[in-house]
């Protein structure tokens, strides 16, 4: 918990130690079936009730389903802290689902995927086709939102079961910022989260595959879109390793704004690009990975442009790091606004909670957040040429092109394993 | 509310506690308001002057040209050297265009007040338009209409203003083709001379900076003139008093994207607080009416929902669902027999405690950051309100009565005085559609003036 009295406001996050890259296999899909399932009734506080309380609290609140980790998020006026804490722990507690609210559940998270994916120009490719052709183990390669078969699939059953096993005060971090004292705080979540029953913490699966030996690049047709995009993606290496903390600022200078490497050498300078975004661990953001996690550049570029010739452009950029490094200058401009964007992101309690809980899920300590500035600090130039030499190299990618129908002879060849499914290989 | 056995009552609210706003004028007619918040060594500035879209007339979308090009440097800091000086502040600057404003903002590290001042009053005073950065402003604002094309929400916001507003400036959404071509070095030059000065202006400083330093900061402003007629305040939108229906073709299109609405309220209007409190009952809020309704009841939608807008000629209230094709006329139905409800009886009391409850717990919510504290300065001063009236939205909620959100849903949830955007695809979409009588059918996507 952290306390400021300055609003009469809280923020409150509650975070599940489970996401899509852990949810069962021939069950795509579910941890973020299961996370609207959450809102959707116990045995307490029937169906309704949940958006109810906190429309009449003067509350917001969502959900939000990662890689790695659940958060489910509220922030309130602090008249409406405890009964946010009781709803929090009832849902903890014990769910009451009939097939009636899942199969209605299970029609609205089709909806989404309609709405964010399928009726998207580009499909969200970056999100929901990069993994495919990256990765190779099913819980990194999958598609987190699922398929409609997986998600057809899903049973009461599944829903039970997975309750049970990762939404256990074992696998939680409860995490409040704002008008509320530190003993205050601490004495509510034993009052209403002290009987909920626990149980043993899951493990982790496996997940490391280290980098790729061998690039591979798709070209694919987008129907609804009107002009091309491409994203190109790299492994990185797991948690701890002494190039994720460069790669994290190598995703800044490439990506960051009108000052980003990207901007200047490919709208700017080459004029082939309309956009570039991306970076580190861009799903999550920042710290929050288990493992390892991904690097990528999404470019959205000039119809003219043959994407032979921006992909060669972006592996331009980054071999002019790996080859000469960055000046002390760029570089601690880079970090003065990496830190300072830190610190912007704390702003408000909500956000505040959040970052609290992240840091005490995958560092196992809140004030790991506070190193984040320093952490970043240390990184010199020789850490950036090392870092992408070695994990951002042509030969390490999987890359994905997306063309608008009647444009594909102008942009090259069809890729080798190419499929105008708008699907990843699963 | 459906009983939940346990749930602790709500305690006490604490009270919101007005910040101080140290506000005063420079001789050229700039207004200046500070916001003190102490903490994280950050500060946000926002110019907000008037004029966006209002004041594009013949050159719909033009005023977005504009605030693109501010971003490419000024005659003695090309855009590179602007932007690492910001990137060296811990922060950036942005320009954009919206309705009624256009907003210069920078933020970074409170210790560089003075820089970030100095390169936004640099930005409006003298913004270069080199001759590459025109170029490429240019020709990105065509490749990005020709992306913003193909998604089916900026299909229906672009039809939906125009069929709401008609000949108003408020009709475009975003640059027209014919606009972004006639764009030239000179144009821009007199335009940024005309609409964007100093006596239309007011700039909010927000962060852990004390007025006096902040009274120091903004002298680069005092030089800051305008030059030849300002623009004038475009008139009163007058809205539609029929149904109509505006058929998108977006071939291949998997959902029907809906929007239906009208126009709206000034924030100073006596209804403007009655209607925010309709639209939250009736679709504004996750447990209002149509959400209840289509999403969680018949899981037709992941995301419909409803708001009202503010603005100096009335903005719009509007309502909006995307859902697969087969459903789009039974939704259409619902969101029709809603709003019809909402003006044939009084909200229950229940339904009127929880929307005043979360419009006001939303706006202080908002209060919490120096970013919400200067957007909500800025608003108020468009409004012509003063800085007293800031986090007037925490009470003034309270006061509204049943009666008064009847007779604003009476007049601005009315179905039969409403335009029906649906983008989709056509050939599918007309059938479902069909029994709302005929509709504009406008046949390819990318058509435009």
């Amino acid at each position: 918990m952290s306390p400021d009295r300055s609003s009469p406001v809280f923020g409150l996050t509650v975070l599940y130690e489970v996401g899509s890259r852990e949810e069962p296999r021939h069950r795509a899909g579910f941890a973020h079936l299961f996370e609207h399932l959450m809102f959707d009734g116990t045995p307490r506080a029937p169906k309704g009730v949940f958006d109810q309380v906190c429309d009449a609290s003067g509350g917001s609140n969502n959900g939000q389903t990662r890689p790695d980790v659940t958060v489910y998020v509220e922030a309130a006026p602090i008249s409406a802290l405890d009964r946010f804490l009781w709803l929090e722990a009832d849902r903890m507690t014990a769910l009451a689902l009939d097939q009636e609210t899942l199969d209605t559940e299970r029609d609205v998270v089709k909806e989404e995927i309609r709405f964010n994916v399928q009726d998207d120009p580009y499909g969200m490719f970056e999100w929901q086709e990069l993994p495919g052709l990256l990765f190779r183990r099913w819980g990194n390669s999958h598609d987190g939102y699922g398929d409609f078969t997986d998600l057809d699939a899903a049973t009461l059953g599944d829903v039970r079961s997975f309750f049970e096993t990762f939404y256990r005060p074992s696998n939680a971090v409860l995490s409040i910022a704002g008008d509320v004292r530190a003993d205050e705080v601490f004495e509510k979540a034993e009052k209403y989260f002290g009987a909920v029953p626990s149980g043993p913490r899951p493990v982790r699966p496996d997940l490391e595959e280290g980098r790729r030996s061998k690039a591979v690049v798709e070209v694919r047709e987008a129907p609804l879109a009107r002009t091309p995009a491409l994203v190109s993606g790299w492994r990185t290496p797991p948690r701890g390793h002494e190039d994720a903390w460069p790669l994290l600022v190598l995703g800044e200078l490439l990506h960051d704004g009108r000052t980003a490497r990207l901007y200047r050498g490919l709208v700017e300078g080459r004029e082939l690009a309309a956009d570039v975004s991306g970076g580190f661990n861009p799903f999550q953001g920042g710290c929050w990975y288990h493992g390892s996690t991904l690097f990528l550049s999404r470019i959205a570029f000039r119809g003219a442009a043959p994407y032979q010739e921006v992909l060669g452009a972006l592996d331009e950029e980054i071999a002019r790091i790996a080859r000469e490094g960055v000046d002390e200058g760029e570089l601690g401009r880079v970090k003065t606004k990496v830190a300072a964007g830190f610190l912007r992101s704390l702003e408000s309690r909500l956000d505040l909670s959040t970052e609290a809980a992240v840091a005490v899920a995958f560092d196992g300590d809140p004030s790991s957040l506070l190193a984040f500035p320093e952490r970043v600090g240390r990184v010199t130039p020789a850490d950036l040429a090392r870092a992408a030499g070695r994990w951002l190299g042509p030969s390490a990618r999987a890359a994905i092109v997306k063309v608008p129908p009647g444009k594909r002879r102008a942009n090259g060849p069809k890729g080798r394993r190419g499929s105008g499914s708008g699907k990843g290989p699963k | 509310m459906t009983p939940a056995a346990g749930l602790p009552a709500l305690r006490t609210d604490r009270p919101f506690v007005v910040p101080e706003v140290d506000a005063f004028a420079l001789a050229n007619g700039l207004q200046v308001r500070t916001v003190t918040v102490p903490g994280l060594p950050l500060v946000t500035l926002r110019l907000v002057i008037r004029g966006g879209r209002s004041d594009d007339g013949p050159m719909p979308g033009f005023s977005e040209l504009l605030a693109d090009a501010l971003e490419e440097g000024t005659t003695t800091r090309n855009a590179t050297q602007l932007f690492d000086l910001l990137q060296d502040a811990g922060g950036d600057l942005t320009a954009d265009a919206g309705t009624d404003a256009t907003t210069v903002s920078a933020h970074g590290l409170s210790s560089s007040l003075p820089l970030l001042a100095g390169l936004v009053a640099d930005v409006v005073r003298n913004a270069g338009f080199p001759a590459d950065g025109v170029r490429r402003v240019k020709a990105l604002a065509l490749e990005d209409l020709e992306t913003d094309e193909s998604e089916p929400s900026f299909l229906a916001s672009r039809a939906f203003a125009r069929a709401v507003y008609g000949r108003h400036p408020y009709a475009t959404v975003a640059p027209t083709r014919t606009t972004i071509r006639s764009v030239t070095r000179e144009r821009l030059d007199g335009e940024l001379r005309r609409r964007l000065r100093p006596e239309r202006a007011l700039l909010v400083v927000a962060g852990a900076v004390g007025p006096e330093a902040v009274r120091r900061a903004v002298e680069p402003f005092a030089a800051w003139e305008g030059a030849g007629d300002a623009p004038e305040l475009p008139p009163e939108a007058p809205g539609t008093e029929r149904r109509s229906v505006v058929i998108v073709d977006r071939p291949g299109s998997v959902q029907a994207t809906l929007v239906v609405g009208n126009v709206g309220t000034r924030r100073t209007d006596a209804d403007a607080w009655p209607l925010d409190l309709a639209v939250t009952v009736y679709g504004g809020a996750f447990s209002s009416r149509l959400v209840q309704n289509l999403r969680v009841a018949k899981g037709y939608t992941y995301s419909p929902g409803a708001a009202s807008t503010w603005l100096a000629a009335r903005g719009v209230v509007r309502s909006w669902a995307s859902v697969r094709t087969e459903v789009a006329g039974p939704a259409l139905a619902e969101i029709f027999g809603e709003m019809e409800r909402m003006g044939s009886e009084e909200v229950t009391a229940e339904e009127l405690d929880r929307a005043r409850r979360r419009e006001s717990g939303l706006e202080l919510l908002s209060l919490q950051t120096a970013a919400g504290l200067a957007r909500e300065l800025g608003e108020l001063w468009l409004s012509g309100l003063g800085p007293g009236r800031l986090g007037e939205g925490v009470t003034a909620f309270g006061r509204v009565t049943a009666p008064e959100v009847l007779e604003a849903s009476r007049r601005y949830l009315d179905p039969s005085r409403t335009v029906v955007v649906a983008v989709g695809d056509a050939r599918r979409l007309g059938k479902a559609l069909s029994s709302l009588g005929p509709a504009v059918r406008r046949r390819r996507v990318g058509s435009t003036r």
